[in-house]
């Protein structure tokens, strides 16, 4: 803190020095664009605004385009027939008609072009264009007459053969009654059915050299001539009093800008006309340029000028009144103003002492006269009309234009920042060293500094509440005193910054407190603070003030600032909250953006005083211009992954291409840089986003759709009516379209399930492979074995062994043939390659056959209308093979049958087995013996029903489904 | 041609020769086994060389030590063979053979009664199959019977006999097609009608009925096109 103290004021001073350095002659209320901003060119010819709401600039080489940011330029080489430009026209179409040294042009979408059927004029000068009510085209021309361009194409030249009253046209305007007029060389034409009349001098024109003509919504005709302007009023020309000097000159240009007001561009300077009052500018009250060849009027009522030489300027307006070192000041670094009851006002600088004026004169008072120093930094009248004042090294007092030594007890004060009377009598010292001083009514004196009831010992401004409380700002906080007590309000209480350098006590939502990070308001023990998007509010406040309506005026490092605390207050969003800033800069005429501490007064008219680095400056704040025209906004250029992109229609971009940036502009002159815009990316932002910058980032849009929205608003918080867009297509990538995702998902599926029948097939293979070899196993080892059993004891009995042993040996024989039998028969029913109907019926027949045929009976096989070819289920085979061989078994075991029948059906998945014998011998047939349980068992297995029949024949039936 | 093919018993049969009579005139039964089953391959040559009428003079593990014998020794008039065999297989082997010894009769032992090897067995040579554990004399019986000019063909087998000609049909073998006599017994067969009732329904003898069923063997043996043209040149056909 002390640091800042110390450092400050050299800052300030620094800064101060830097600016009155840079600073231009931009001092009166014209803003000025030239060369340095990006003009082509500093002589302008032509000035028009379009339907967008740009600015084209007719210079000497190039035509420009003006948004209030940035110059777009065309040249020859981007199709133009010549790079002297010399006239400008909109057409109802909004294209823009270009004249040039060499014919015309035509710009339209983003290019520019000629104009078929104009070749001819590519010959002559074309200096000025209108397209009539009829929509035919004019040219006029540099000597050659005026070109009319009829929609058939054909082009006719008129000149002073046909009437026209010379071949040089400069302006062509089409008056409320159609009648065409012509400002020429030879005087004023008038085109009416058909014939062309003209006036001269001799008809009361202040000249026959004419520039330019304007018409009024009265059919009245504003002539500028080649000496003075002229009015035509119901067919009589009166020469415009604009005093002697003006009425010798020419004027260029002319133009009304609805508000009563006249503009003429002069040979030197600018004229404004109001009902009669003439008003001159010239380069003495900032015109860049002292000859004005054209003036135009834009939307928001601002004239500008186009100079010679001196680019464009901009009027302001008139709600501010500036006086610098140019004007008689004795320094431009004001840091103190104040008024006295004849209503002068007494300034005091840093370093050109006091200096008091009045309309009419000034004066003023240095070291010389007696002051301790030229470094002034508080003035005072108290109520015997006495000026104190404050200065670097002590306190002055100025009585009846004398500077009187102060009483002793004030000698030995140093730098004195602040002074302040109380109602009370008690005045106030406040120091930037030594704390504050107190002279009370009674002569005594106290002090209050940092090691007594201060925070701080500097002390710049001091002032009293209604209450009666004195405030005082230090480089410790703002300290309240009352009733004998001070309070310190710093940053813990909620300050900005402990910095404070203002104070206004009579508001009436309490103290409001400047710091060097913006304002807060102190009420009821409670402090509060204020925020913007904008820079501003947090700017260094050098002074704060009100007017009557309750409004903040900040006198700051970033100009003015005027804050509406209702507006804040009653704010529902961001954007409202914003409205209730804004920012008064040079753009709207102040004369420096920077402004010195305790430099305010408010005048008897209620008019504020207040001082910067570059003079003083005074002005109504009713009067502060607020444009309610609506501001225009444009995409100015789109950026897909660093490459520009025509937004014109709308875009699809790859996945990968999804870093987007828009730039966009809005258009509204009364304080380009105090445009706020609102955007949103439909799809991404849900709300609207504020901010003063004119370039917005998108860095990775996902695929989808989206809609970009910007929309601005002027520095008087007017809304533009039509929101800039562009629509535009994030692609999904292909592994994100849906036929993709439709594709690979199926595909996904049909892998999971080619894996996964693969791993079930390989499974069942497995399993299967497992058994054949099982089963191979089995017959081949133990198969092998017991054929060799087989074959071993067939060899023994072949050796005619005992009879006993040759039955034994049979029996051993007869069983291992039995197991290898029935090791086959599972080797057959696993085996794949048998699952045929086919197989079934051959093995049924190959094993009733050994059995039954070797006895002699007859086997009858019914198996019509089976499909040899129909593969049976392995279960079913084999249960109904093992069923049959049973039932086979059994009756070659029990039966004394002579025939047999056997039938199999398989119709459908349903199955019939029947076995059915025509043995007589019942009672010897085992009712539920071994074989018929297992039957029923192998039935049971595959589901099927069993149906055993002993009484007439042996019968098993077998009906089931697979 | 076909009849350039037909084995000396047919040409028996045709003349009117009666089985009492061949089976007179029928020489000493000279019978080789391939088995690598030393036991069984021991037991069944012990066994044949008890019997009368019946030798066995060689028993070999594999094709390719009967193939060496067979170059220097008498061929015998019947081999047993099995079919899984060390080295060369029982199927290879019997086409192998039945080139060179054309006059050689094969009978297939087999583990299993598995009729796709038997049939691949019959189409290779075989003019017939037992099951390894089918008794010693049962198989002295089956080596005598088609000795005798006779062979067994059960339904299965009969069965595929119907396939396998009927495919060669569509394949424009008609060198191989069957007489109709022989699709009748084989149609005969395939329902499963024993020898007997194939001669009672067709008014034949059950040596005819087994001669054509041997014929019908002869003709399973020859598989290709190509093999007739390599016979033909070798002056076979």
């Amino acid at each position: 803190m002390r640091m800042i103290s110390i450092l400050c004021p050299f800052l300030i001073f620094l800064a101060c020095s830097l600016q009155s350095v840079t600073a231009d002659a931009q001092t009166l209320p014209f803003r000025t664009y030239t060369i340095e901003h990006g003009l082509s060119e500093s002589v302008v010819h032509d000035l028009i605004q379009d339907r967008d709401g740009y600015v084209w600039i007719a210079t000497g080489y190039g035509l420009n385009r003006f948004d209030g940011h940035q110059v777009d330029r065309w040249y020859s080489r981007d199709g133009l027939n010549d790079d002297q430009i010399y006239a400008l026209f909109e057409d109802v179409q909004g294209r823009i008609w270009i004249g040039t040294e060499s014919g015309v042009n035509i710009y339209e979408d983003g290019a520019v072009r000629s104009v078929t059927g104009l070749e001819d004029m590519e010959r002559y000068s074309v200096i000025s264009i209108l397209q009539d009510r009829e929509g035919e085209w004019w040219f006029g021309t540099d000597g050659a007459g005026v070109w009319l361009f009829e929609s058939g194409g054909q082009l006719t030249q008129f000149s002073t053969v046909h009437g026209l009253g010379g071949n040089r046209v400069r302006e062509i305007r089409q008056d409320g009654e159609g009648v065409l007029w012509f400002a020429t060389d030879g005087g004023l034409t008038g085109l009416d059915t058909g014939n062309f009349n003209t006036w001269t001098r001799s008809d009361g024109l202040s000249g026959d050299q004419l520039y330019d003509l304007d018409i009024d919504e009265r059919n009245s005709i504003w002539i500028a001539t080649g000496s003075g302007i002229s009015l035509m009023e119901d067919g009589e020309i009166q020469p415009v009093a604009v005093g002697p000097i003006y009425e010798e000159l020419p004027t260029y240009s002319i133009r009304l800008d609805g508000l009563n007001r006249v503009w003429a561009g002069t040979e030197q300077g600018v004229l404004q006309i109001t009902e009669g009052r003439v008003e001159s500018y010239t380069t003495a009250d900032g015109l860049p340029g002292q000859i004005v060849y054209s003036v135009m009027v834009d939307r928001e009522g601002h004239p500008w000028f186009g100079t010679f030489g001196g680019g464009v300027a901009l009027w302001m307006g008139d709600w501010l009144q500036n006086w610098s070192v140019d004007e008689g000041l004795t320094s431009n670094l004001v840091t103190s103003i104040t008024g006295d009851s004849q209503g002068r006002i007494w300034i005091g600088s840093y370093g050109g002492g006091v200096l008091s004026k009045d309309a009419e004169s000034m004066e003023s008072w240095d070291r010389g006269d007696g002051l301790d120093d030229n470094k002034i930094h508080a003035l005072w009248f108290d109520r015997q009309e006495r000026l104190w004042a404050g200065t670097d090294a002590g306190l002055n007092r100025i009585e009846g234009g004398v500077v009187r030594s102060v009483e002793s007890q004030f000698a030995d004060l140093d730098s004195v920042r602040a002074l302040y009377e109380q109602d009370s009598g008690d005045f106030w010292v406040g120091t930037y060293r030594n704390g504050v001083y107190r002279y009370r009514t009674d002569g005594q004196r106290d002090h209050f500094h940092d090691e007594n009831l201060l925070p701080h010992n500097s002390v710049v401004a001091i002032t009293g509440d209604s209450d009666g409380a004195v405030w005082f700002a230090t480089y410790g906080g703002a300290v309240r005193y009352r009733d004998g007590e001070f309070m310190t309000i710093t940053v813990e209480d909620g300050l900005p910054s402990n910095g404070v350098i203002s104070l206004s006590a009579d508001h009436p939502d309490g103290v409001w407190i400047g710091t060097y990070s913006g304002p807060a308001l102190y009420r009821d023990g409670e402090v509060q603070t204020f925020s913007s998007e904008h820079i501003y509010a947090s700017a260094v406040t050098h002074m704060l003030f009100h007017d009557s309506t309750g409004v903040i005026w900040m006198g700051t490092n970033q100009g003015l600032i005027r804050f509406d605390p209702d507006l804040y207050r009653t704010a529902t969003n961001s954007r409202e909250r914003e409205r209730a800033w804004r920012q008064i800069t040079r753009e709207q005429g102040l004369p420096s953006n920077e402004f010195n501490t305790g430099a305010l007064y408010r005048d008897r008219e209620g008019a504020f005083w207040i001082g910067s680095v570059e003079g003083v400056s005074r002005f109504h704040p009713d009067r502060v211009p607020l444009s309610e025209s609506r501001p225009l906004v444009h995409l100015q250029s789109v950026t897909v992954a660093g490459e520009e992109v025509d937004w014109s229609r709308r875009g699809s971009f790859s996945h990968d291409r999804n870093l987007i940036q828009f730039s966009f502009s809005g258009i509204s002159f009364d304080a380009p840089s105090g445009i706020l815009y609102e955007y949103r990316m439909a799809g991404v932002d849900s709300d609207w986003t504020v901010t003063y910058d004119r370039t917005v980032r998108y860095p990775s849009l996902s695929p989808g759709e989206y809609r970009f929205e910007v929309r601005a608003y002027n520095s008087s918080g007017v809304v533009s009516l039509n929101p800039a867009s562009w629509s535009f297509e994030i692609e999904r990538p292909l592994w994100m379209q849906w036929w993709v995702l439709m594709i690979a998902g199926v595909a996904v599926m049909g892998i999971i399930l080619i894996i996964y029948n693969y791993y079930r097939i390989r499974r069942m293979v497995d399993i299967e492979r497992m058994r054949v070899q099982i089963a191979s196993d089995l017959h081949d080892d133990v198969g092998a074995s017991l054929t060799e059993l087989a074959l071993q004891t067939d060899f023994l009995r072949a050796g005619n062994p005992e009879p006993e042993v040759g039955e034994t040996l049979g029996q051993i024989g007869d069983h291992s043939r039995r197991i290898v039998s029935a090791l086959d028969d599972i080797v057959w029913y696993i085996d794949a390659r048998n699952d045929r109907a086919g197989d079934l019926t051959d093995r049924m027949q190959d094993h009733a056959n050994s059995l039954l045929t070797v006895r002699g009976t007859d086997i009858h096989y019914n198996f019509s209308g089976l499909d040899m070819d129909r593969r049976l289920p392995v279960q079913i085979k084999e249960n109904l093979y093992l069923i049959y061989k049973e039932a086979v078994n059994n009756i070659a075991k029990h039966s004394d049958a002579t025939a047999v029948h056997v039938t199999l059906k398989v119709d459908g998945r349903n199955f019939y087995l029947e076995v059915a014998d025509n043995g007589k011998k019942q009672q010897e047939r085992r009712r539920s013996g071994q074989g018929l349980r297992n039957m029923n068992m192998r039935a049971n297995r595959m589901g099927a029903n069993t149906d055993i029949e002993v009484e007439n024949g042996f019968r098993v039936v077998v009906r089931g489904r697979f | 041609m076909l009849m350039l093919w037909l084995p000396e018993w047919d040409h028996r049969q045709r003349r009117g020769e009666k089985r009492s009579i061949l089976a007179e005139e029928v020489r000493m039964a000279v019978t080789g086994i391939v088995e690598d089953n030393s036991k069984i391959r021991d037991l069944i040559q012990k066994f044949l060389n008890m019997q009368e009428g019946f030798s066995c003079p060689v028993a070999v593990e594999s094709i390719e030590e009967m193939l060496e014998y067979l170059e220097e020794n008498p061929a015998p008039d019947v081999l047993l063979m099995d079919i899984q065999l060390p080295g060369m297989s029982g199927i290879e082997g019997m086409k192998v053979i039945r080139n060179k010894y054309p006059e050689i009769e094969m009978i297939m032992l087999t583990v299993y009664h598995d009729t796709h090897k038997i049939f691949d067995s019959l189409v290779a040579g075989a003019s017939g199959y037992l099951l390894k554990h089918t008794s010693l004399p049962e198989i002295v019986e089956a080596i005598r019977t088609l000795m005798e000019g006779g062979a067994p063909m059960s339904p299965q087998i009969a069965r595929k006999v119907i396939g396998y000609f009927n495919a060669s049909k569509k394949e424009n073998r008609p060198e191989n097609g069957l007489t109709s006599r022989e699709q009748d017994i084989v149609t005969g067969l395939v329902d499963g009608l024993s020898y007997k009732l194939i001669a009672d329904r067709y008014d034949i003898s059950i040596d005819t009925v087994r001669a054509h069923i041997r014929n019908i063997y002869k003709k399973l043996h020859v598989n290709s096109k190509a093999e007739v043209i390599a016979k033909s040149l070798r002056g076979e056909i």
